[in-house]
């Protein structure tokens, strides 16, 4: 391209600067509008036109095999009527959306409880599980990614990247369980019953004695999760920084004379980790999806466990509700991460 | 072709990958020669063992030296109180005189090695005769085990014999109780519960000589004459076959084997799939472009981006649900729907490459040419898209093993016949402190895993560098 | 033969249109090759990569015997494939490398069942490899693209061309990714497909020098547009626009009382940038003036089809 080109295109730059932020936040909440009403069609595809096509009753889904001694046909009468799981599909359609959108997530018969509350009562254990373990892996990630382009090519290096490549492949479910045995068990180093945990001569602890606690017992999960969840940051981080190491980025700042452990720490480091951070907003908003295992193995009350015992009660409510919820808690997280990634890495505007 | 060979076999991570993807190759195919259970999870094919027997080369640690093996063995030699009673019929049948009002033992000794078994079963012919004024009793070391008595409904702890008949005589430490053992029946009324588990721990408690004896006692006023044949015996041990056994006694080496059998069968044909979906996807997408590729585009984000365990988790659930009346297979169902599921990221990167080709100025030469543009698919980008798709093969089955496992892991696919991933689930499951540590069942599925999937990503990665052309001249 | 009339190609990404050819009329007449100028980004590969139907125009149209090349279908589309062909800038690029060269000469052949059996396929492919000067032909034919150099491999691009003997063909920028020392070797090649077979040829290039040796007529492209053409001696010993006499003057000759001091110019510096309806040039032009500020140029013939678009005449 000509210069005369290039000066007529950094005009227009110069002029649609804030424009070009705008369509591109714009586009991104469009995106994910149409991702979240995605899922609602999905779910409804899922949980009504799915049983619906294979003739089954959806009502009957609803409704436990047994349910405090009363008749079953009545109960799916009782719950035909009242959420109208009998219209035609078309119909049902519209009333399925607005009741997701609007959280009536019906009541589990298993728990004998709202579906809306029992996913309250454990988000904020999830929570406590994940972000912590979250921040804790990505330092891993960075210090170890650190160490491996430093001494790229080398045994150190081989031995950092080929450990993080490893917990890819590692089943958590598999690990965990032998980190319970040996930290829980066998030295018994933390504590393996929540119901012990959370309780002191028989009596459930509240506020902050009820958190610290539970913190404690979380203790061993995080670490594991942290564990585990590390690699994929850690490679990224450092395929990152090697890819930099080599490039004419930090050729052009050595031949101004700039120190290497200037170029290592600042330059280099602050450009390698801008890919980490987006990871790290997708980590989070897929990390209720992820803990399904850990949370199964280390018998955590939390969002995962509910979904797996939905699932093994077929309770199909709750199911319906915790899968929804999760997916859009990633819709969230995704939208925001498109929201403050200007802010990280000011390339997006000029995309 | 030479060079390409002769470039892979020059790599470690290759020959390591070679290595372990032909052990576990030959291990699913040759799984019916190397193992007689085709499936352990059948009550049929379990206690072929003590549950948690240890794999017997384990018995080279000192805690596991003690361990008895299976046992099974038929008596040769005899003692008796007087020997004139006691003739041999034959090698294997001895005839019991015993006059009236006397009592005559034969015991039959034997050499125990190890500490006690799992259980012990002692059975033999008895002919009888013809009277009912007779009783023949078991002992175990001078453990009174079973009393025979030849009426009808004898009083417990007795069991009836036929008189005048040949009697099968089968004393199984398992089944004992107060009803049928004597033993058990003198126990303290808080331990008879416990009788059967206790029974090998008092009869055979350490290495030693021991003994069973069979009591025939007289109480009519003619002499009778017993025939009965040398006994066998038999225990399971706590010491069983390659990997041991779980907690039915099913043998774990054979459930590994068949584990990986399917595992390795249910991810290939599952990549395969997932290559199919993605090759078809991706390279509309990506050499049709416009609109096709904006739609195909939005779908595959979309699967890419709703939780993929979740919804694994709410399908088969609901396939459950429904497919309890349509009845479909489970390990179809679970490998469509893993396929389903998984092929985002492959249609992804095809596309990509098929983007990147498309732009190159060899396919521009081919339509200079005059090729049409299915021609200039099948012999310039889809030959040029062998390397990748051949890596993501490999890059898809460690992805297809750990779901599957996953699933059934949490006890949601395939229970009844033995995956690596159920085996995990239950022998996790059944690890606590009181089962103790089962490494010989829960470490095997985990470390096939690990081992299969890292292997499949390294050859992956060998063949994604060797295949792809535009990567040989370091461009 | 080929003619084009008003073509227009512009590329949109985002905010910006692109206008990498912009109202070019051009004709080649059979027998004759003809040159085209310009620095890279002027928009020439583009024009080239048109008039080969490669690329749809924005607007206008290309003829090809008078018929509009992209609506051809069907028969006349692969008649239109096999007469008119194309030799790209990057040999590597333009070679599917997992192919042996004799596959890659043969491609066109199968594509247009040229030959009726195998033999005389191979026949062809030999023919078109000896031709190109690549002998002794059997073992080029054998090789893969890797084991060929740069300049040998712009052979093999040439022969798949010939192979389908063309009436004309497209020489995008042909020697400049090879050696000084081979470029000589390949344009001859080019020199004898006009004189012995009577081929025309458009021939890209950014080298003015280059065109010197082997164009009959010469297009000078400068953003998107023609600025000038005519003969090639005409343009070369006369060039009229003040963007020729800089392209001529920066052409190092050996001997510094060439032409190059008879018009030397100097270009200046961008002071400010183009303001989008005035002349392309103004911004670098020495002689620049209001007008050329407020009104683009005009392509008017000044004598001898000697065209040029400039205020200055």
């Amino acid at each position: 391209m000509s210069s005369t080109a290039t000066s007529e295109k950094s005009v227009i730059r110069g002029r649609f600067h804030i424009t070009g932020l705008k369509r591109y936040l714009l586009k991104r909440i469009a995106e994910r509008l149409v991702l979240l009403f995605g899922i609602l069609v999905f779910n409804f595809f899922v949980f009504q036109v799915l049983p619906t096509l294979y003739h089954i009753n959806v009502a009957e889904l609803y409704v436990p095999l047994s349910y405090k001694g009363l008749p079953r046909s009545e109960l799916v009468q009782a719950i035909d009527r009242q959420f109208g799981l009998n219209l035609p599909l078309q119909e049902r359609f519209f009333v399925y959306i607005e009741s997701l959108l609007t959280f009536h997530l019906g009541i589990s018969m298993h728990y004998d409880e709202p579906v809306l509350n029992l996913i309250e009562q454990r988000f904020p254990v999830t929570a406590l599980l994940v972000i912590p373990s979250l921040l804790l892996s990505t330092v891993l990630a960075v210090v170890l990614g650190l160490y491996s382009i430093s001494r790229q090519g080398k045994i150190g290096d081989s031995i950092v990247s080929f450990t993080a490549i490893m917990t890819y492949f590692i089943p958590s479910f598999w690990l965990g369980e032998i980190v319970l045995y040996v930290f829980g068990f066998y030295l018994n180093i933390f504590p393996t019953n929540i119901a012990e945990a959370i309780t002191r001569n028989g009596v459930t602890l509240h506020g902050f004695a009820y958190w610290a606690s539970l913190l404690k017992f979380l203790t061993l999960p995080i670490l594991f999760l942290t564990v585990v969840s590390y690699g994929v940051r850690n490679i990224l981080f450092r395929n990152n920084g090697v890819e930099l190491m080599g490039s004419n980025f930090v050729n052009y700042l050595r031949a101004r004379g700039i120190s290497d452990r200037k170029i290592f720490y600042k330059h280099v480091t602050r450009n390698a980790i801008i890919p980490v951070f987006t990871r790290v907003g997708i980590d989070l908003a897929f990390l209720f999806a992820g803990v399904v295992f850990i949370e199964d193995v280390f018998n955590i009350p939390g969002l995962g466990r509910l979904l797996v015992s939905a699932a093994e009660n077929l309770d199909i409510p709750l199911l319906e509700g915790d899968f929804y919820v999760i997916s859009l808690f990633a819709v969230v997280i995704l939208l925001a991460l498109d929201l403050i990634y200007p802010l990280i890495d000011p390339r997006v505007k000029y995309e | 072709m030479n060079k390409v060979i002769k470039d892979l076999l020059s790599r470690k991570s290759f020959i390591f990958s070679i290595i372990i993807i032909g052990f576990f190759s030959i291990l699913a195919v040759a799984a019916p020669a190397l193992t007689t259970y085709s499936n352990p999870y059948l009550p049929s094919q379990q206690y072929v063992a003590a549950p948690y027997a240890v794999p017997s080369w384990a018995t080279i640690f000192p805690q596991y030296k003690e361990l008895p093996p299976d046992v099974s063995f038929t008596f040769t030699k005899y003692v008796s109180s007087d020997s004139s009673y006691v003739t041999a019929v034959n090698a294997s049948y001895i005839k019991v005189v015993v006059p009236p009002g006397q009592t005559v033992n034969v015991s039959f000794p034997f050499k125990w090695n190890w500490s006690h078994p799992y259980d012990v079963v002692v059975s033999f012919k008895l002919l009888t005769p013809s009277t009912t004024s007779f009783v023949v009793n078991l002992y175990f070391n001078g453990l009174y085990a079973m009393e025979l008595c030849p009426v009808p409904f004898p009083v417990e702890p007795a069991v009836s014999i036929s008189p005048g008949k040949v009697n099968s005589v089968v004393f199984d430490s398992k089944y004992i109780s107060p009803a049928n053992s004597p033993f058990a029946s003198e126990l303290p009324l808080s331990e008879q519960p416990l009788a059967a588990y206790e029974f090998p721990s008092y009869a055979l408690p350490k290495p030693g000589t021991y003994n069973v004896t069979v009591s025939f006692e007289n109480t009519g006023s003619s002499k009778e004459v017993f025939v009965m044949s040398l006994p066998s015996y038999s225990s399971l041990g706590y010491v069983y076959g390659k990997l041991g056994t779980d907690d039915n006694g099913a043998s774990v080496f054979a459930e590994f084997v068949y584990g990986a059998r399917f595992d390795l069968y249910l991810s290939l044909l599952a990549s395969a799939l997932i290559i199919g979906i993605g090759l078809f996807i991706g390279l509309l997408a990506g050499y049709v472009g416009g609109f096709t590729d904006l739609s195909l585009n939005a779908l595959t984000d979309f699967f890419l981006l709703i939780p993929g365990l979740p919804l694994l988790v709410v399908l088969i659930s609901i396939f459950d649900v429904t497919g309890t009346i349509v009845n479909v297979n489970k390990p179809i169902l679970i490998l469509l729907i893993i396929s389903l599921l998984s092929w985002p990221g492959t249609a992804k990167i095809i596309r990509g490459q098929t983007l990147s080709l498309k732009g190159r100025t060899f396919v521009e030469a081919a339509k200079a040419l005059g090729e049409g543009n299915l021609r200039i698919l099948f012999r310039h980008i889809l030959p040029n898209l062998m390397g990748i798709l051949f890596a993501q093969l490999a890059y898809d089955v460690p992805g297809v093993i750990l779901a599957e496992s996953g699933l059934d892991f949490l006890g949601l696919g395939i229970t009844g016949f033995p995956t690596w991933g159920n085996m995990l689930g239950f022998a996790t499951y059944n690890v606590s402190f009181i089962n103790g540590f089962a490494w010989w069942w829960v470490l095997p599925p985990g470390i096939g895993i690990v081992l299969l999937s890292t292997a499949f990503y390294f050859f992956g990665s060998a063949m994604l560098d060797v295949l792809s052309p535009y990567k040989l001249r370091g461009e | 033969m080929i003619e084009t009339q008003n073509l227009k190609v512009y590329f949109k990404s985002r905010d910006v249109v692109v206008k990498a050819v912009d109202g070019v009329n051009i004709k080649i007449k059979e027998k004759e090759i003809v040159g085209l100028v310009g620095e890279s980004g002027s928009g020439k590969t583009t024009l080239g990569r048109t008039i080969l139907n490669l690329q749809r125009p924005t607007a206008g149209k290309v003829l090809w015997n008078g018929k509009d090349v992209s609506k051809l279908k069907g028969k006349e589309e692969k008649e239109f494939r096999r007469q008119n062909q194309i030799i790209f800038q990057n040999p590597y690029e333009a070679v599917d490398i997992r192919m042996k060269v004799y596959d890659i000469i043969a491609e066109g052949i199968r594509v247009h069942k040229l030959a009726k059996n195998e033999k005389e396929e191979r026949e062809m492919v030999m023919n078109a490899l000896r031709e190109v000067g690549l002998t002794p032909e059997e073992e080029y034919a054998n090789s893969l693209p890797n084991q060929l150099s740069g300049g040998q491999l712009q052979r093999v691009a040439i022969a798949r061309a010939l192979v389908l003997d063309p009436s004309f063909i497209v020489a995008d920028e042909p020697v400049s990714m090879l050696d000084m020392s081979i470029r000589a070797g390949i344009l001859d090649i080019f020199q004898k497909l006009k004189e012995e077979k009577g081929k025309s040829v458009l021939m890209i290039t950014h080298d003015i020098s280059t065109i010197g040796y082997i164009a009959s007529n010469i297009y000078v492209m400068y953003q998107g547009k023609v600025i000038e053409s005519g003969p090639t001696d005409e343009v070369l010993d006369h060039p009229l626009h003040p963007y020729t006499k800089a392209l001529i003057s920066a052409v190092p000759l050996p001997d510094p009382s060439g032409r190059s001091t008879l018009f030397s110019t100097e270009v200046r510096e961008e002071v400010e940038p183009y303001n989008g309806k005035g002349c392309r040039y103004y911004p670098r032009c020495p002689f620049a003036m209001n007008v050329c500020k407020e009104k683009e140029p005009e392509l008017t013939g000044e004598s001898n089809d000697h065209y040029v678009a400039c205020f200055l005449y």
